[in-house]
Formats: C-alpha cells, structure tokens, sequence
C-alpha cells in the first residue's frame, strides 16, 4: 500500500505544474501592460513603474518565474491591490464561508444523492424510478443562480423563513451562522445531488448485473444483506472515486451561489477582483482552489485504497 | 462441406439489412419516446430564435421609458423590463446568442478533444505528456478556471467561446482516450494490423467510428454545459458584453428587480432550463441508443 | 424438510417436472424452457449437457430461484417434496445456501472483489446455522480444508484476487458446501480452469458434495466431463430436454440423433485422420424456434413426422428420448463414428523437399512489471527454437500464461521479440520494417480467437472482404467483388452474406469470413491463435474440418495455438509443448500422445477427460 500511496504522490506533482505555469502566464498573457490595466488610465508613470518593480515585471520572464516560484514556496502570493493585507489573509478569510458552505452543500448532495440513486437503481423502471430520474434530470439542468434567486423569491421573500441573502459569522454563534447559510447550501446541495443520484443509479445498476451479486443471492441472504452490504461495497468503491469530480462541480456551483446569496466567499472575492483587476488575488484564489482540488482528490485516491483491497494490494 | 452450410444459413433467417435499419428506427421512436419529445422541443426552440424577428413585437433594445417593469399582457407576453424592453424579444433574442455559444463551444471542444483522444489513446508517447496535461487542466474547477482567464483576457462573445472551449476539452479526450483504449484491445486491430493495414488507416478508418456514439453524446452534453456556463459568466459579469441579449444577461438585469418585477427572471431562466432538460433527455437518451451494451437486447 | 410428503417423492432430492419459463417481452414472449422434467435422487449427481442456447444454466437458475422477477416460471419444482413455485420470493430466498448450493463458472467474477473470504464464507452458516462469527471462522477453516485448502494456509482475511484460480473455485465451492445443502447445482464449473486443474477440481466437486451428502447438478457442455462425474446425464436442446437416461448408458448407446452428433464432433485420439461428424448449422434463437422437433433442421433423419413434436418417452432401457427416429441400440456409436475417411494426407506424409518455411530459433520476449521503482522483468517467453514446414500444422499446446499467445503475436510482428530470430520464407522477418513489412505481410496471416471481436462491427462482410484485395492489390479492382464471393464461397458462405454486418452472423459464420479475409491474399502461413475455444462443439467441428481442407486446398501452412489437446492432435502434423514460457517438448502427434517424453506432457494428457464412447 505504501507504494501505492507514493506512487499516487508523484503522479499529482506534475498535475500541479500545469496550474502554477498557467496563473503565472495568464497575468503575462492580459492585454496591454498588466501595470497600467490594473491601475486604469489615471495613473502617472512613476507609478506605474513601481508596480511593475513590485510585480517583477521589469525583469526577464524566467527571472519573473523564479523570482515567483520561491515566493510560492514561503506561501507568499503577494498583496492585493484592493485590500491592504497580503492575498493569503484575504484568501483565508473568504475560504471559511466557502468551505462552510460547501461541506454543508456536499453532505446534503451525498445523502440526498446516494440514496436516490440507490432507490432509483433497485426500483427500475417503477413509479420510484421515474420520479427521481426526473427530478434529477431537471435538476442538472437548472443554472445554479437562477434556483438560488427562485428560493430567495419563495423561502426568504414570500415564506420569510430565511434572511434574504448575506453571511453570518462562525463568531456569532453556530446556529444563525448556519441559518444563514441553510438556502445557500440547499441551492448548490440540491443541484448536485441530481449529478450524484444519475451517477449512482448507473453504477448500481452495473453492479447489480455483476455475477458475485447472484453469488450472494444464491447463499439465502435477505435481499437487504445483498443490498447494503454487497451491492452498497461495491457501488461505494466506484462512487468514491468520482468524488473528486464532485468537488470540482461544487466549486464551481459555489461561485454563483456565493454571488446570488451576497456570501464573502471565495467565489464573491474571484468575481470581485475581475472586475477590480486585482490579478494577486485573482491568482491566489485560483491556486488556492486548484490545490484543494488537488489535496482532495490525493485523499479520495487513499480512501480508495482502503476500501478497495484490489488496490491495496496492488 | 457446402451441404451442411447450405442448411445453417437456411435455419438462419436474416433479413435485408436495410429493412433491419427502418425496423430499427421504429424501435427508437417507440422505446424512446422522451428522446423524440425532447427533440422536437429543441427544434421548436432553435426555430423560435431562428425566426425572432417574426414572432417579436419590438426590437430586443428597443426602450420604451414609458412601459418601465410592465407585466405580462397582451401586447408584452412576457412583460418589460426596467427600461420598458420587451422580455419575449430579448429573450428570443438572447437564445440566438445562448445557443451559438453553446454550439460552437459544443464544436470546437469535442472536435479539439477528439483528434487529441485519438492520438494520445493510440499512440503511448503522446500519452504520457498530454495525460499529464489534461489532468492539470481538470485540476482547476471549470468555471474557476473560465472565470479567470476570462477576467484576465476581457469579456467578450469570442473570449468566452474560447475559454469554454479549453475548459471542456480536457473532458472530451478523457472520454475519447477511453473508448480508444478499449478499442486497441479488441482483437480486429490486431487483425488489420496482420492484415498489413498502415496505422493511420486503421486509426481514421477503424478506430474512429468506434469513438463516434460517445463523441455524439459528448457534444450533446458539452452544449447544455456550455449554455449553462455561458450564463452563470454572464450573470458574474464576466461574460458576453452587457448590451448583447443573452439569457446570462437578461437574468443579471433581473436581480434588482426580483421581488416587484418576477416576469423578468421568471421568463429567460424556463427558457435556458427547458433548453438544458431538452438537451439533456436527448444526450440520455443518445447514449442509450449508442450504448452497445443496450444494442443486442 | 421432506418428511411432510407423501411417498411417491420422497426418494428424490430434486423434482422438476414440465418447467417452462418464458421471458414476457414488448414484441412477443419469449419461451427459453418448454415442458423440461428431470430428478435428482439422493447421492447422485446428474449432468446437464447441451450447447450454449439450450436453456442449461436457465434451468438451475430456475431451481435455485434466481431467474429475473419479470419471467413467468410454470411447471413443478419440488425440492424434497416442497413446492418450490409456491413458496414466496422470501422463503423461497432463505432455501438458497442452506439448501441449494451454488457453484458457478468464473469464480473470480462470482466471488465479492471488495468483501474477504472469510467475510464471504461465514456468511451462510451464521444466518442459516445461526452460529456465532467464531464458530462460523471455524467452520469456514474446517470447509476450505475439506476442499485441499490446509488449515495453515489461512486465507480467510484474503481477497479473490490475491487467489489462483484453482483456489477461487475451491473456495466457490466451499461456500456452497458449507450449509451441508440438500443439493449442489455447479454450472460449468471447470470451464474457465487449466485442463490439469479441471481434472482435480471436477474430482473434488464429486467428492465433497458426496462427502457432505448432498446431490448434484452438473452443468456442462463437455460430454467427458459428464462421463467422468455423473451417474445420470439429460441432453437438452433448444429448450427441450431430448434424452435423459443413465450416463454410461447415453454415452456408449446414444439414442437421440443430436447427442449422438455432440460426441462425433468431438475430437478422438488417435483418430486424427478422419473428419469430424458435424452437425449441420447452429443452436436456434429464441425467437426463430422451428416447429415441431426442434432438432429436426439440423438432423440427417428428419422427415415429415418430424413437423409434429415428438414426446419425451422411455426406450426400452430406461433412457427417456424425444426423438420420432431414435438411433437403433447397439450400433449407435458405430453408426455416428463410421465417418467418412479423408483422403489420405499427401503432405504430411511426403518428405519436405526445401527447407522449412518459418524457422523460430532463441525467440525470447520479455516484460516489464511491477510498480514503477521496483520494476521487475519477467521473460513471457524464454527462448524458443521450432519449425514450420511449408503447407504443413505446427500445433502449439499450453495453459493459460504458457507463453504461446506471446510467441504467435512475435511471429506475426504484432508485438517485437526481446531476442530471437524468424526466419520466413527464406528471409529474416525481425529485420523488416514499415513498408516493406506490411508487404509481406500478405504471405503471414492470422485468425483470432474471439468471433465477435475479430471483424469491425461496423463494416459489412462485402467491405471487410474488400479490405485485403484492396490493400494487397490482388487483382485489378474490377475483379475483387467477384473474388471475395469466390474466398466466401471456399468457406461455405455465399454472396447474401456481403451486405451483413458481422453481428448478423453466429459465431461459427463469423469465424469463416476471418479466415476467408486471411486466406484472401494467398498466404503461405496463417496463425490462428485459439481460432476455434469460443465455438460450440458443434460448430468448431464444422470449423476444423473446413480449415483441414482448405489446406489441401490452398497448401497453407498453419501456426495452430490451443489449449485443447484433442484439438491440437487432430490437426497438427507436428506438435509444441510449451510451460512456462519454454517449449518442453516437440514432436509428431504420435510422438506426443502416445510416447511422451516431458513429465509436463505426460500430465497434461493425463487430464483429458475420458472419452469412453472411442472405439480403441
């Protein structure tokens, strides 16, 4: 296993390259001398050249890369043009909410997600079947933001159960931060569940044409053994390992979300820095992410290990 | 030898194959019947936008100051909005936008990741290098990644087409290098091969077909994707320019007005939903078609 | 559980009588079993024998209550006198395991690949026998050491993949001995094993379920292994039972016609001279069934009777047919193998006058394994040196990861060799390249294994037949129509064939138009690598006949791979034993079959199955 694990490692380190190099050459790839966008028209020339002296646009581009690469290394992702902290802080600020709001949107999209798969998948073709597939399909199809904005119109202006939008601190006390957060989380939660209800429906139903499931059957196991113990191990292995993907759609749900529901995450702070042609920040959130996203999937990939002895043992 | 043969085609009864075929497709419309629903419901929408200047009132950004945040009536089905544009033609109108980025997008990235797919499943040097690639690629959220490069390069129809385009070709030679894979395996490769057939024939002319149903379904998805990223960017504001009609960008305009004017988010988010669902069910509805394991039942 | 019943029925294990399921589909039912009887008495085991379509494993299936929830099962099947098809779904669930055992054919793909043995083992006896996850371990130990797993070699925390085969299937055979069942139903259970594994594998499954008091149901579609195993045997056919009687008895007086033509197309030893007896065509689809006797298109004695079906009725020895002709008693075997004779081989016989036409000498082929830091090599192939002459069967024998795959795919530069040499055709084969490969190539052919596989599913037969003329410019193009309808012609397919796709056609049909591709540009040698294993008996008989004569015909040489010994001695002129990556042993088939030399050889023919309807 430790093979494995390793081997895993160093597959992920080229993975990583590919998002360094690009966030460093997109800012060289901008239009027009990135100085000079980011501080607009007005700016005089002596600043100008104090930001490219600060941003180490003045030196040649593999010096830039180094010179950048190093400072990577200290967790230095330098100062926002916007904030008057360096990007990390700003970054770790907005990170709490996103990551509270996605834990919250994953939990709600597995349970929701898995077990309607699941029934779908073992009531084929029944009235269980149709009603969750259809659910799901339109689920998949809605845009995020415009589900959000229906629920604030339902929920939150006509029922007034929840606050219209904004956040609610952690500091302030578990539950009104969680309330806050309860239409945000069910807006992206829900819409993902779609995505994991038609994804564990197929994989059971693959599973469930599997020969070792009739094995278990032909041992006078009740079918809810067979079910929940050798159909769900089976269908768990493969479930687990499009979690990853799941992650990287919750992400990108979480931006609209963010913005719909006026959340300070870190997909309020991307857009935001776009339009503030803040390229630190812009840079920082999307290396952030990519490396979650990385961390994530590393994880995901060990967990496999242990559920999977196939590749335990490999 | 002929005698015992003679009698195993006899007690095989095949008929023409091209009846087979017509057969076939009466088979699809009746055990299908979704597939054909959500067909027809996506070429009454291209239809639709394809002849907006027809079926709408009013040009899309024709402001009329006086029917400011009009309801839907008679002369405004779908009501105005709050510079007294008329909702039905500005969403006619942001479909034909909605929908070219989708097709295009939908286009260039199933054509871009086919060709890679192809060549980095059937050739293992290519393999290495572009895998590694790829997977950085997907290492970024797609709309992280999109919102980005976009924020970056500037907002625009062709930025957007471009950026959608690098985020979904990853997807596509992921899902093409599969088949590929399975396909060298199967033994008619070898077989061309001991034929003495040249690799890029058997590549174009063997391998390809192969990977057409999961191309199909792809680009069906990756459209309904496209469209629906197409307007999250837009409603971000780092889409397609404000004053071009989209359904992104009549449903930002909305957002102010929620609680007094519903008729203006109400009415373009039905249309890109029942694109997407339309889309959707016939994407399914391909793939169960083109799934080979479905085909011999 | 049998003491209730009457007794009539209590000295059967197992009562199936007039079982008919039908599959309700949109476009008409299909009915995969009509009217099958049989019985099971206590301590006997009994052999389902037929070709694949004949509705076997659907039968066990039926018994042991797994057919899908939407069939229609009627008929009786009573287990020890209970009434199977009345019990509900739950009851009938929980007899499973406890009563009925299963064994089925992959045991890696029945065994739970994320679930340990153990796990697997105990699960039966602690819901059936209600015993503690410490009794049941014990349990489990004490089964697997039943089956020839010794206790020491503890691999109850193990998974199925880190097991050998031969180990899987003992453990598939423990969980279905470890209730002590009524009955144990094994379907092909040696099947996908090496032939000297199947030999004790098949001895075990007799004896432990024996052992452990139980009866048996053996699926096959070998008759040998039926011989070897069982003391009753029932033939079906399309759905029908068509004979049924005492193993012995069917075997050496075969009274239906189809039964009778199964073993003729069994390869003999020693009688590789003859032709096989074949049966005409193939195993009906369900939805073209014939009327009236359903063996009757393919039957040389079928006449107008033969359009109403005839009954399933006793013989004057028991044996039950259902046949209006049955085959006359005593002469039976007689009459199936009195065969014609094939000519007299001309090639084998004559000394070859040049050289051989491909020479293999110190061909090696080594692979790279293992995680990438500890990267081992393991030679596949280790140095192999034989000769083919021209027009003439080279046979090469082996089990599964023998290497003999490995040295067909060298030869026919598909995959390059680590060290060696090819000499073909008087040239050295591993010095061409590119084009001037792919030229020569036309002189090297190869017909695969798998039917489906082989042809692009997506060309018709017209256009695949087209490919080679095409490629090799055999011709001017005008002629290439007319000269892939010859090629098919000399496999016995006609021209009708043309606008079919490959799926179209049946397995046996699929191989012919593979080997009239290979034949196509005239090569001097053809590969054919496992060509016939995933034929049925029937039709690979129909198969190796035809390339028997098209050897005559077109003075091809053949490179025959198999893992069927019958197989290869009724084809080759010379004969390869490879283990292991080496070639034990060489030489002509009487060499070989009845003066070996290799203990490995002598092994391998040691576990052939008996064939006691041969005549020496």
């Amino acid at each position: 296993m430790g093979h494995y694990m390793l081997k895993r490692l160093l597959l992920v380190l080229p993975t990583l390259v590919v998002p360094v190099v690009l966030i460093f050459t997109l800012l060289r790839l901008a239009p027009g001398d990135p100085a000079v966008v980011m501080l607009g028209n007005q700016a005089t020339a002596d600043q100008v050249a104090k930001l490219r002296e600060s941003l180490g646009l003045d030196q040649p581009i593999y010096a830039q890369f180094g010179d950048w690469l190093g400072r990577l290394l200290h967790l230095d992702l330098g100062h926002s043009i916007f904030f008057p902290e360096p990007v990390l802080s700003t970054i770790s600020d907005h990170g709490t909410v996103t990551l509270q709001l996605t834990l919250l949107s994953f939990a709600l999209a597995v349970v929701l997600g898995v077990g309607g798969g699941m029934l779908a998948a073992l009531y084929r073709n029944r009235a269980v079947d149709r009603i969750v597939m259809v659910l799901a399909i339109v689920g998949v199809s809605l845009p995020e933001f415009w589900f959000g904005l229906n629920l604030i119109l339902i929920f939150a202006v006509r029922l007034q159960w929840f606050p219209v939008s904004g956040y609610v601190p952690l500091s302030e006390g578990l539950l009104p931060s969680m309330r806050s957060l309860v239409l945000p989380a069910v807006c992206l939660g829900m819409i993902q569940a779609a995505f994991i209800a038609r994804l564990t429906r197929s994989t059971v139903l693959d599973v469930l044409s599997e020969p070792f499931v009739t094995t278990a059957r032909s041992k006078g196991l009740p079918e809810r053994i067979v079910v929940f113990k050798h159909i769900a191990r089976g269908v768990l292995v493969s479930i687990l390992s499009t979690m990853g993907v799941i992650l990287g759609l919750l992400l990108s749900g979480a931006i609209a979300v963010e913005v719909v529901f006026a959340l300070p995450g870190l997909g309020r702070l991307l857009v935001d820095s776009v339009g503030r042609r803040d390229y630190p920040v812009i840079q920082g959130v999307v290396l952030i992410t990519s490396l979650t996203f990385v961390a994530v999937n590393l994880l995901v990939d060990f967990l496999y290990a242990f559920v999977d002895p196939r590749v335990r043992y490999e | 030898m002929s005698g015992e043969l003679e009698s195993g085609v006899a007690f095989e009864p095949l008929s023409d194959p091209v009846l087979v075929g017509r057969r076939r497709l009466r088979h699809v419309i009746a055990d299908h019947p979704s597939m054909i629903v959500a067909g027809l419901a996506l070429l009454i929408i291209v239809a639709v936008t394809i002849l907006a200047p027809l079926l709408a009132h009013a040009a899309p950004d024709q402001i009329v100051v006086t029917d400011r945040l009009k309801g839907p009536s008679g002369a405004h089905l779908f009501g105005t909005d709050n510079l007294g544009r008329d909702i039905l033609a500005r969403t006619l109108y942001g479909g034909r936008t909605s929908l070219k980025i989708g097709l295009v997008v939908a286009l260039l990235s199933v054509g871009g990741g086919t060709v890679i797919g192809l060549l980095v499943g059937f050739y293992e040097i290519v393999d290495m290098i572009v895998m590694r690639l790829v997977d950085g690629l997907m290492a970024l959220p797609a709309l992280i990644l999109a919102i980005s490069m976009i924020g970056v390069l500037g907002a625009g129809i062709t930025t957007v087409v471009i950026c959608l385009s690098i985020v979904y070709v990853p997807r596509v030679v992921r899902v093409i290098r599969g088949s590929v894979l399975i396909i060298r395996k199967s033994t008619f490769v070898d077989d061309e091969r001991a034929l003495g057939q040249s690799e890029p024939y058997i590549l174009f002319r063997h391998v390809l077909p192969h990977c057409m149903s999961p191309v199909i379904v792809q680009a069906s998805f990756i459209f309904s994707y496209a469209i629906l990223a197409e307007a999250g960017l837009s409603f971000l504001g780092v889409g397609i320019p404000v004053d071009v009609p989209s359904w992104g960008n009549i449903l930002t305009d909305s957002r102010s007005y929620l609680t007094t004017a519903w008729w203006m988010s109400i009415f373009p988010g039905l249309a890109i939903a029942l694109t997407v669902l339309s889309l959707n069910v016939f994407g399914d509805g391909l793939r169960d078609l083109l799934d080979p394991r479905l085909q011999e039942r | 559980m049998g003491e209730t019943v009457g007794s009539e029925t209590t000295e059967s294990v197992l009562d199936v009588e007039n079982l008919t399921v039908t599959f309700p589909r949109r476009r008409g039912d299909l009915t995969a079993l009509t009217d099958v009887s049989f019985h099971v008495r206590p301590g006997e085991a009994v052999g389902l024998v037929g070709e694949s379509g004949c509705g076997k494993s659907l039968t066990a299936l039926s018994v042991a209550g797994l057919l899908p929830s939407d069939c229609r099962v009627d008929g009786s099947i009573r287990l020890r006198g209970t009434e199977l098809t009345a019990l509900s779904r739950t009851e009938r669930r929980a007899l499973g395991g406890k009563e009925i055992g299963m064994v089925f054919q992959d045991p890696l793909s029945a065994l739970h690949p994320v679930l340990s043995i153990g796990d697997q083992l105990t699960e039966g006896p602690r819901r059936h026998l209600g015993l503690s996850r410490r009794a049941a371990r014990d349990r489990a130990r004490d089964m697997l050491d039943r089956v020839g797993i010794p206790r020491t070699r503890n691999l109850l925390d193990e998974y199925a993949h880190q097991l050998s085969g031969g180990m899987r299937q003992r453990v598939m055979l423990a969980m279905a001995l470890i209730c002590e069942p009524q009955l144990v139903i094994a379907d092909e259970p040696t099947t996908a094993l090496d032939v000297t594994l199947q030999a004790q594998i098949l001895e075990l499954l007799r004896t432990t379920t024996m052992d452990v008091g139980a009866s048996l149901v053996l699926i096959t579609h070998d008759l040998g292994v039926v011989s070897q195993a069982c003391d009753r045997m029932v033939v079906m056919y399309a759905g029908h039972v068509v004979e049924a009687g005492r193993a012995r008895t069917v075997i050496t007086e075969p009274r239906h016609h189809y039964t009778a033509g199964l073993m003729g197309a069994v390869p003999l030893p020693g009688e590789r001279r003859r032709r096989l007896q074949t049966i005409a065509g193939t195993v009906p689809q369900l939805d073209r069934m014939p009327t009236g006797c359903r063996f009757a298109p393919r039957c040389g004695s079928a006449d107008e009777a033969c359009r109403t079906e005839p009954r399933l009725e006793p013989t004057d020895e028991a044996t039950l047919v259902k046949c209006w002709h049955p085959l006359p008693r005593g002469r039976a075997v007689a009459a199936v193998l009195a065969a014609e004779e094939r000519p007299a081989e001309g090639v084998s016989d004559a000394v070859p006058s040049e050289g051989p036409l491909l020479s293999v000498r110190g061909l090696r082929r080594e692979f790279t394994s293992g995680p990438a830091l500890r990267r081992k090599v393991v030679a596949a192939v280790k140095g192999v040196d034989f000769d083919i002459q021209p027009g003439e069967t080279f046979g090469l024998v082996g089990e599964s990861g023998s290497g003999k795959s490995t040295v067909a795919r060298m030869v026919l530069r598909l995959i390059g060799a680590t060290d060696g040499q090819i000499t073909f055709d008087g040239g050295d084969l591993t010095a061409l390249r590119g084009r001037a490969l792919r030229r020569k190539r036309r002189d090297f052919q190869m017909v695969s294994q798998d039917p489906y596989g082989a042809l692009n599913p997506r060309m018709t037969i017209g256009h695949l037949m087209l490919e080679p003329f095409r490629l090799h410019e055999l011709g001017p193009a005008s002629t290439w129509r007319d000269q892939s309808v010859t090629m098919l012609e000399e496999v016995g397919l006609n021209a009708s064939m043309l606008r079919r796709y490959p799926h179209q056609l049946s397995g046996g049909q699929r191989q012919r138009v593979a080997i009239a591709r290979a034949l196509a540009p005239k090569p001097k040698l053809i590969v054919a690598d496992e060509a016939v294993s995933a034929l049925d008996v029937s039709v690979q008989a129909q198969v190796l006949n035809m390339m028997k004569d098209l050897q005559d015909r077109f003075q091809v040489a053949y490179l025959f791979i198999s893992h069927d010994l019958s197989v290869i001695e009724f084809m080759s002129h010379q004969i390869g034993v490879m283990r292991h990556g080496e070639l034990v042993e060489v030489g002509s088939p009487t060499d070989i079959y009845q003066n070996a030399q290799h203990q490995y050889t002598q092994e391998l023919l040691s576990a052939i199955p008996p064939v006691p309807w041969a005549t020496r």
